[in-house]
């Protein structure tokens, strides 16, 4: 039996357990023809964008754009559709080994529905300056969509990715499958914007593999309202690494939100951090987790985990955990649940802003994270997102 | 007539604790209240202004003509009332944010942020951890963004140091050229001695206003015997 015939064998055992049904969608479903082209545009998808280095568009199970600049291919950088790239083994050794095949039901759904998704390969000492920026939109009901993702940046190369994920209209499932790998002194940002609706589910399921002294920063966005969506990527460190991960969130609706991560500080000196702020308005639900685990030598993490509730209907939950397997680890974090001050509100009234303003402008210190550890060149699109969710929170 | 007060009665907490029989300035006077600690300075700015918490009990505020009385303080503001804080709280925002949102709101230029000597403080949270000097400048060059018709001046030159006291001092008499009518309270009336012009100034006792006239007259009054002048 080859490898991959392994790794469908293992799912198909997993379902049948996990009894996990989803007839109800198309994960086949092919229909460009009515793809409104401003529904992509509008999710900040620039497809004529000069300071793009690369694009995967993918539409439903149809992949409608795949595209890497000239010179970045010139210097073996690679961006294929994840089913094309699986024919060369030199790709396929990364297939299922920052998370196995077996991880959960999804996991497994995404091994025997998936089709698509992106495989991206930086070779060593290439140092990608613009983002590479992916899209993968629901177009409308009863879609399945499943994709696994592939992101390899070699030794002492470098990358930020920008990928939005989102839904026009329906009832429909959205199962990603994220593995990354950062190698030895490498960098890899990675930028996740979620604007679903309030019928679709979203099972992401991520893996990183941070190797020694190389450096991953996570940034998560979730700006509307959503079914059901819960994800915990699980980041290992190798020794010297570095990790941050934050993460903003917005409860809307009936939206059920249980999102968070984990760092696993395994190697000797390596650093994580995880940063999450969620609101929750209307009758949401949200349950922010966020795990670090020290077992290396001299391993340090922090995490800090605010959540605001701005509705009586609502709900959040905070779930800090710290685990340690060593004495040489010093872990730290910091939690807190609160509701909107009423002397900042008073005082921005009194400066001219009705209620409803002054409160926007409360939530848009309170998600404001910094961006610091952002490239310049995608700040100010994040410090618009944030402008957005501000408004939303309160509109 | 910029702003006319009528048998204001005004209590914090359901104590009274003040009684303003009558006040009134013309549009762009420039007029300073003094007064003890305690005797209701800070409140009757904040009354004007409509804070929550600072009932009326009696009497109007007319503001141009229109009562504004059970206004709200944002409608106070957009009809051209502004305030600076004595102590104004931290906010978890960004200087810049808000600037930004009020440049929008009052269509103004961002100019008073460079003129306050504030470019540096912008990228940080508003009055979080800002120096005494800091916040009063930060105070003043909003107030300036908001392009006031009334600039209501809580303390504006107490707990800063000299330099901080010399761009309070241009951004008010900016407020001045740009015809804005000036209420300013003031401990020291140090402040006094740098700005353009004052026209009248009130000694405020117990809640009350005691006394009201020309600033030269009531200033000497209060350099030479105190408050204690003015409680017979």
């Amino acid at each position: 039996m080859t490898e991959l015939e392994v790794y469908k064998q293992k799912a198909l055992k997993l379902l049948a357990e996990k009894g996990l049904v989803l007839d109800r969608f198309d994960f086949e479903k092919i229909d460009i023809s009515r793809i409104p082209k401003k529904a992509v545009e509008d999710l900040g998808v620039s497809i004529e964008e000069p300071k793009i280095s690369g694009t995967y568009v993918q539409v439903d199970n149809s992949v409608i754009r795949l595209v890497v600049k000239k010179e970045l291919e010139k210097k073996g950088v690679v961006l294929l559709d994840l089913e094309e790239a699986l024919e060369d083994p030199q790709y396929r050794k990364y297939y299922w080994k920052a998370l196995p095949v077996d991880y959960d039901e999804y996991t497994a759904a995404a091994e025997l529905y998936g089709y698509h998704g992106v495989f991206l390969y930086v070779p060593e000492g290439v140092n990608v300056a613009f983002p590479v920026q992916a899209c993968f939109l629901i177009s409308s009901g009863k879609v399945g969509q499943a994709v696994h993702n592939i992101i390899v940046v070699d030794k002492n190369a470098s990358l930020t990715i920008n990928t939005t994920c989102a839904a026009l209209r329906g009832e429909s499932i959205h199962i990603g499958v994220t593995e990354m790998h950062v190698g030895e002194n490498a960098n890899l940002t990675y930028i996740m914007v979620h604007g679903w609706t309030s019928k679709v589910q979203v099972r992401p399921r991520t893996g990183v593999i941070v190797g020694k002294n190389g450096v991953f920063t996570s940034h998560y966005i979730n700006l509307k309202p959503v079914k059901y969506i819960q994800s915990y990527p699980r980041i290992l460190l190798k020794d010297n690494a570095k990790a941050y991960y934050s993460s903003v969130i917005v409860g809307r609706g009936r939206s059920y939100m249980d999102l968070g991560s984990e760092i696993i500080l395994e190697g000797h000196n390596s650093r994580g951090e995880i940063i999450s702020r969620g609101i929750a308005r209307d009758d949401s639900r949200l349950i922010m987790r966020s795990c670090l685990k020290g077992y290396g030598v001299n391993t340090r993490g922090h995490l800090e985990c605010k959540g605001l509730q701005l509705s009586d209907n609502a709900s959040i939950e905070t779930i800090p955990i710290l685990e340690s397997r060593t004495t040489g680890a010093i872990l730290t974090h910091e939690a807190s649940i609160g509701r909107i001050s009423e002397e900042e509100l008073n005082y921005l009234m009194s400066k001219g802003f009705t209620e409803e303003e002054a409160t926007s402008i409360v939530i848009r210190g309170f998600i404001d994270i910094g961006l610091d550890k952002i490239p310049k060149t995608l700040r100010s699109q994040l410090e618009s997102i944030y402008d957005m969710v501000a408004k939303m929170a309160t509109g | 007539m910029s702003l006319k007060l009528e048998n204001l009665t005004v209590s914090v907490e359901d104590r009274r604790i003040l009684k303003i029989d009558g006040f009134q300035l013309e549009k762009g006077e420039i007029h300073l209240l003094f007064g003890p600690n305690g005797a209701g300075k800070s409140t009757l700015l904040r009354a004007i202004m409509g804070l929550p918490g600072y009932v009326i009990e009696s009497g109007r505020i007319i503001f141009e003509g229109v009562d504004i009385t059970s206004k709200k303080p944002y409608e106070r503001a957009s009809m051209g009332i502004a305030l600076s804080y004595q102590n104004p709280p931290p906010l978890q925002t960004k200087f810049n944010y808000i600037v930004r949102q009020m440049v929008k709101k009052y269509r103004s230029r961002m100019d008073s942020i460079a003129d306050l000597n504030l470019s540096n403080l912008i990228e940080r949270k508003l009055h979080d951890s800002f120096s005494g000097g800091e916040s009063k400048r930060a105070e003043l060059a909003m107030v300036l963004l908001q392009k006031p018709k009334l600039a209501l001046l809580d303390e504006p030159d107490s707990g800063v140091d000299m330099d901080s006291m010399e761009l309070i001092a241009n951004a008010i008499n900016q407020l001045i050229d740009m015809g804005s009518t000036i209420l300013m309270v003031t401990h020291t009336g140090f402040i006094a001695l740098k700005i353009e012009r004052i026209d009248r100034a009130s000694v405020m006792m117990d809640g009350k206003i005691v006394y009201t006239d020309k600033f030269d007259k009531v200033y000497n009054i209060i350099m030479r015997e105190g408050y204690k002048g003015f409680s017979r």
